[in-house]
């Protein structure tokens, strides 16, 4: 709340910055077009509901994918994380798998899947899966000896001892690639619909790009931005923020 | 509610094996007429018996403890005293089964019939271990809800045990929002609502800041009086061995080996400023530093 103000001077002025440059004439309108025209073609395309339906579906394509992720890669990095063999195995192609941008696998995706759904939500599971495996592998694998010990000492072991004492202790982590992997999936969604183009807020911002229409390519983008903080600012940071709280990480 | 489900207090055990020569090396100073501190004898609660441990180190293999032999008592405190790094905690560790010993043996006396209760040999560890994910309740009925005891009495027993360390007031409370002390506390009610056969406590206290570690000392005391627990305190700090311990049992390092044993009178509490344990403590600070009491002997006759 401190910087509230000074956050609307420096919006405000970014806008009027936008505002002068847009009527100075030096580029024409396709390049850069004036605020009031993204605003309005914001409006219009709100209102008559297309962006709402892209909207509607670029979020099915993303829960969805986002759902498969968060069902093979917990359990993966789970896996990998108490078992040695497989984490040296199967880890380390996972490890290395995620130095490789998701949207790397469309083409091999369009191949085995074809022009449909299942292809852009393979490309979403391959971006989310990766980071959300290898942060639960990394926090099954940090939780400090001392409870593992604390809790054997009480009698826990096996999947007790993983569900009440391991689980619970690498969630911090867990919750981090929650997030890094939502972020992935959005970024993967956006790619994807772009180049493959198949309604989606991707299939909007393409056909601003033909029909020379900058101001809905800013508007379809100012979209894709809101949604983006929506989620983060909704759901992620709460998490993260009630995890770190009852973890004792935020007092220090 | 506490009398109600009385503890029973501290009396003499029904001597099983009275013409034996009391455990541990009768402790007298110099010059003071040899005196056998006669306590009522009890049965032995854990044996440790020619117990050998070696860890794999980077530097080769390095050996923990080297035969071990000690027994310590029902209800008895005994006070593992030793430097840092001398296979102390590695002795509580092989008791409480979380490791192996390479050799030897460790036998627990256990007065209970019944299986099934893995919780009987608990340590305290030093950072307390407590689980920030749980409040301080739940840390205490951790156990209890793996034994599956009913909701309702679980909570009942970890409330009681609470208030026995003067915590009910924060039974709410998340780990991170208590001090040091505190924790200390709740570990100790979260290992004394299982009913342990045995109390190990891994340097407990060695965290905490003065006049926190002496309140926590007199409170454990007690608490030792109320529940009649067998205790194995592990310490660095020979002040705390001789305030706590019915038994001081002196351990050197590299490898860790049983150096001396001393049986301390039974009063209590312990008057720490009178000049029996003054010099007590210099002398098991001597024979702290030096290598061996009759190689001491030796230069000084």
């Amino acid at each position: 709340m401190r910087f509230f103000w000074g956050k609307t001077a420096f919006y405000l002025l970014l806008l009027l910055g936008w505002f002068l440059l847009a009527h100075s004439g030096w580029w024409p309108e396709y390049m850069l077009p004036a605020p009031e025209k993204v605003f309005q073609t914001l409006g219009e395309g709100l209102c008559s509901g297309r962006y709402l339906l892209a909207v509607l579906i670029s979020i099915r394509r993303l829960l969805l994918g986002y759902l498969f992720s968060l069902a093979i890669g917990i359990p993966l990095g789970m896996l990998t994380g108490k078992c040695r063999w497989l984490d040296e195995t199967v880890g380390s192609l996972l490890l290395g798998l995620q130095t490789l941008p998701s949207i790397c696998w469309l083409p091999l995706s369009l191949l085995w899947f074809g022009l449909n759904e299942q292809a852009i939500l393979f490309v979403v599971v391959m971006g989310a899966v990766l980071s959300i495996t290898v942060a639960t592998n990394s926090g099954v694998k940090n939780v400090a000896p001392l409870y593992i010990r604390a809790g054997k000492n009480m009698g826990a072991k096996g999947v007790v001892l993983f569900l009440r004492i391991i689980l619970p202790a690498a969630l911090p982590s867990i919750v981090i690639g929650l997030k890094q992997g939502w972020s992935f999936a959005w970024r993967s969604l956006m790619a994807g619909e772009l180049l493959f183009i198949n309604l989606g807020l991707g299939y909007l911002l393409m056909m601003g790009r033909e029909l020379n229409d900058m101001a809905q390519v800013i508007a379809v983008m100012f979209v894709v931005v809101m949604l983006g903080l929506f989620f983060d600012r909704l759901l992620f940071s709460r998490l993260e923020k009630a995890v770190r709280r009852r973890w004792g990480f935020d007092h220090s | 509610m506490n009398e109600a489900r009385a503890l029973p207090c501290l009396e003499p055990l029904p001597d099983l094996d009275r013409e034996e020569e009391p455990t541990g090396a009768p402790f007298f100073l110099p010059g003071e007429s040899p005196r056998v501190h006669n306590r009522p004898k009890s049965r032995p609660k854990l044996e440790i018996r020619n117990v050998v441990k070696t860890f794999a180190s980077t530097k080769g293999l390095i050996r923990a403890l080297s035969n071990i032999n000690l027994t310590v008592h029902e209800g008895e405190f005994a006070c593992v005293l030793g430097p840092s790094g001398c296979g102390k905690s590695t002795l509580l560790h092989l008791i409480a089964g979380l490791e192996l010993p390479d050799h030897g043996e460790i036998r627990l006396y256990s007065s209970r019939t019944k299986k099934g209760n893995n919780a009987e040999k608990l340590i305290i560890f030093q950072e307390a271990a407590l689980f920030p994910w749980l409040t301080v309740l739940e840390n205490v009925l951790f156990g209890l809800r793996l034994q599956r005891l009913g909701a309702k009495e679980s909570k009942e027993r970890a409330m009681h045990f609470l208030a026995l360390v003067k915590l009910e007031n924060f039974a709410n409370c998340f780990i991170h929002e208590l001090s040091g002390g505190m924790k200390q506390r709740v570990a100790l009610a979260r290992a004394l609502v299982l009913d342990p056969e045995l109390l190990l406590m891994d340097e407990p206290f060695a965290a905490l800041d003065f006049q926190t570690r002496e309140k926590l000392q007199s409170e454990l005391e007690e608490l030792w009086k109320r529940t009649k627990k067998t205790i194995i305190f592990v310490t660095h700090n020979v002040e705390e061995a001789i305030t706590l311990g019915d038994r001081v049992i002196l351990f050197s390092g590299q490898p860790g080996t049983v150096k001396q044993e001393y049986t301390l009178p039974p009063g209590r509490p312990r008057q720490k400023e009178s000049p029996f344990f003054a010099e007590l403590a210099v002398e098991i600070k001597r024979d702290f530093q030096n290598p061996g009491r009759e190689l001491v002997e030796q230069v000084t006759g």
